[in-house]
């Protein structure tokens, strides 16, 4: 099995074409045109190729994967009215071109797309889509759910603008629901205002559930399909969404809405008494397992890196398939991330028309792929040569 | 000039630099114009308050709309703000009264529902003059949730609660609007007549 698996018939027609970052971290000042195919950026440690890759994202999410304070990203010493500044050129085969520019600074962050500013974060989702896979990813795997919600939320919020409104507006309706319940003592609750925030709770983690429901079970064959090809064994790879609602299924939307609703009515007292709303979107989970094992628990170390690549490979061809075109892949660190097999068995899988972005400290690792790669060689944050 | 600018500053979505450029066209403009508007932002103040009734805008005790023997008082529409009367009011399709809130149920934002008029308009609905309310809070979280909390507290006083209709706009397509507001367009479709 050599490339994509036939569907599609997809044409390089979106990549990240040049990047530009200013005072980002210890990149002074970079401008770094991309190839279409594989691009090789290498350099010691602590060169400054996460920073880029950090940079690049931005432009995908218009947040760091790394830190949840923007401020983290000016470089040490800053003056007060620093401005981080990453612009990207995104260009699509019908002749779409968008200029991305993300500005952060100690007041705030501007995202502007063709010079016009965009009042919120979801204007910029979308434009530029992309996976990133890095050494921490072997946490999504061990580590609480957090990790897992939020590889869900990016990789779908980048193809359905309705689930990052969905989960946006739940988020929303959570806070308001949770300052009530915080500030409640139990006998004087207010209990009609709680009431009231349950609908849109009720009604965007319903839009949520849908969606992640379709999602995770389009994942889930596509990863065991890949597992089984890159780990040929009797082990087949699972995954399971846990839900709010323990997997009940629905006759239709509006009995699901129900479901939610009568979900959230019922916790009130409950509720009320631990403070916090205990069930819901923000309280839900994907388990894998093998050969009907739990991965997280008995899972070898081989076993969760090869899990993880087939996420991601999975990712990378389910946005394809929803969105229409290719996403971009980012890999940060070949060289911990994956070892020499499992290298073998992404490349075999990454179609001539994916572009990808790699960081590694050994170029030498790509072996004959090198020669047609574009590789970029970061020193102190600086660019010394590409090629 | 400095005084002026600062004052300007502090009106809402006027920047430093927007109220510079509004002062010197002031300052090169005539000066009737320039008095003009001094005595409509001072008259407005003097004359405009709010309504007693429904909390719109008003010239004395009653706004326009409440002291109009011809507006239907069976049935009043509930909304956030007084711009919002004035977008209904646009239409000229609605020939009822209104009630206006002045915002919408935030707890994280500190607006609880003694900050809004809905004490009031449980009183207004006592008479039982109103026999429809038509709750047109926006169609956001808050908004909904603050329509929610009107209709469990009001159902007891008035025959019909109704929420305007939320999806598709007018004069779009449906292949460019997103999946959230297609859906909610088919939860609030209704029988054609």
């Amino acid at each position: 099995m050599n490339g994509w698996p036939e569907s599609g018939g997809c044409k390089i027609d979106m990549r990240l074409q040049s990047i530009s970052i200013r005072n980002f971290r210890n990149l002074e000042s970079l401008e770094l045109e991309f190839s279409s195919g594989l691009n090789v950026i290498h350099g010691l440690n602590g060169q400054g190729k996460t920073n880029l890759l950090e940079a690049m994202f931005y432009l995908v999410t218009g947040r760091s994967f790394r830190t949840h304070q923007d401020g983290a990203v000016l470089p040490l010493g800053a003056a007060a009215d620093a401005v981080a500044a990453i612009e990207g050129l995104v260009i699509r085969e019908n002749g779409g071109r968008n200029r991305l520019r993300v500005a952060i600074s100690r007041q705030g962050k501007r995202i502007l797309i063709d010079e016009k500013p965009v009042a919120q974060l979801a204007g910029l989702w979308g434009r530029l889509r992309a996976v990133l896979f890095t050494p921490d990813d072997l946490m999504i795997l061990k580590d609480g759910p957090a990790l897992r919600r939020r590889m869900i939320d990016i990789t779908l919020s980048q193809i359905d603008a309705g689930y990052l409104a969905a989960l946006q507006n739940y988020s929303r309706a959570l806070r308001q629901r949770n300052l009530l319940l915080r500030d409640a003592e139990e006998r004087r609750a207010p209990r009609d205002q709680i009431l009231a925030f349950n609908a849109p709770l009720a009604q965007w983690g319903a839009a949520i559930h849908e969606k992640r429901r379709r999602f995770l079970h389009d994942l889930g064959e596509r990863a065991a399909r890949l597992y089984a090809g890159i780990a040929p064994s009797s082990e087949t790879l699972e995954l399971e969404y846990r839900d709010a609602l323990h997997g009940k299924k629905f006759s239709s939307p509006e009995a699901a809405l129900t479901a939610w609703r009568k979900m959230m009515d019922g916790n009130i007292e409950t509720d009320i008494r631990r403070g916090q709303t205990l069930r819901g979107a923000h309280r839900e989970d994907m388990r894998l397992e093998l050969s009907g094992r739990d991965l997280r628990q008995f899972g070898s170390q081989g076993q969760l890196r090869t899990a993880m690549l087939s996420l991601r490979l999975a990712e990378l061809e389910l946005m394809r398939d929803w969105s229409g075109e290719p996403a971009i892949l980012m890999l940060d660190d070949l060289a911990s991330e994956l070892d020499a097999p499992r290298r073998n068995q992404l490349f075999t899988r990454l179609d001539a028309g994916l572009q990808t972005i790699l960081t590694t400290i050994d170029p030498e690792l790509l072996g004959s792929r090198l020669e047609n790669a574009r590789t970029i060689h970061l020193q102190d944050g600086r660019l010394i040569s590409t090629d | 000039m400095e005084a002026l600018v600062s004052e300007l500053n502090r009106l809402p979505t006027i920047g430093r630099r927007s109220a510079e450029r509004l002062a010197f066209h002031l300052l090169s403009s005539d000066l009737e114009d320039a008095q003009a508007l001094s005595r409509s932002i001072l008259e407005m103040r003097e004359r405009i308050g709010f309504c007693q009734q429904c909390h719109n805008i008003a010239e004395g005790e009653l706004c326009a709309i409440c002291r109009d023997g011809r507006r239907d008082p069976s049935t009043i529409c509930v909304v956030e703000d007084p711009r919002d009367v004035l977008a209904f009011e646009e239409t000229g399709a609605f020939h009822g009264l209104y009630h206006v809130l002045g915002g919408r149920l935030s707890p994280v934002k500190g607006v609880t529902p003694e900050k809004l008029h809905i004490h009031e308009l449980l009183e207004r609905l006592k008479s039982g003059a109103a026999r429809e309310l038509i709750l047109a809070t926006s169609p956001s979280v808050d908004g909904d949730a603050t329509a929610l909390y009107i209709r469990n507290l009001a159902q007891a006083r008035v025959e019909l609660i109704t929420r305007i209709g939320l999806g598709v706009s007018v004069g779009s397509s449906l292949d460019t609007t997103d999946s959230i507001t297609i859906q909610r367009s088919l939860e609030g479709r209704r029988g054609m007549h």
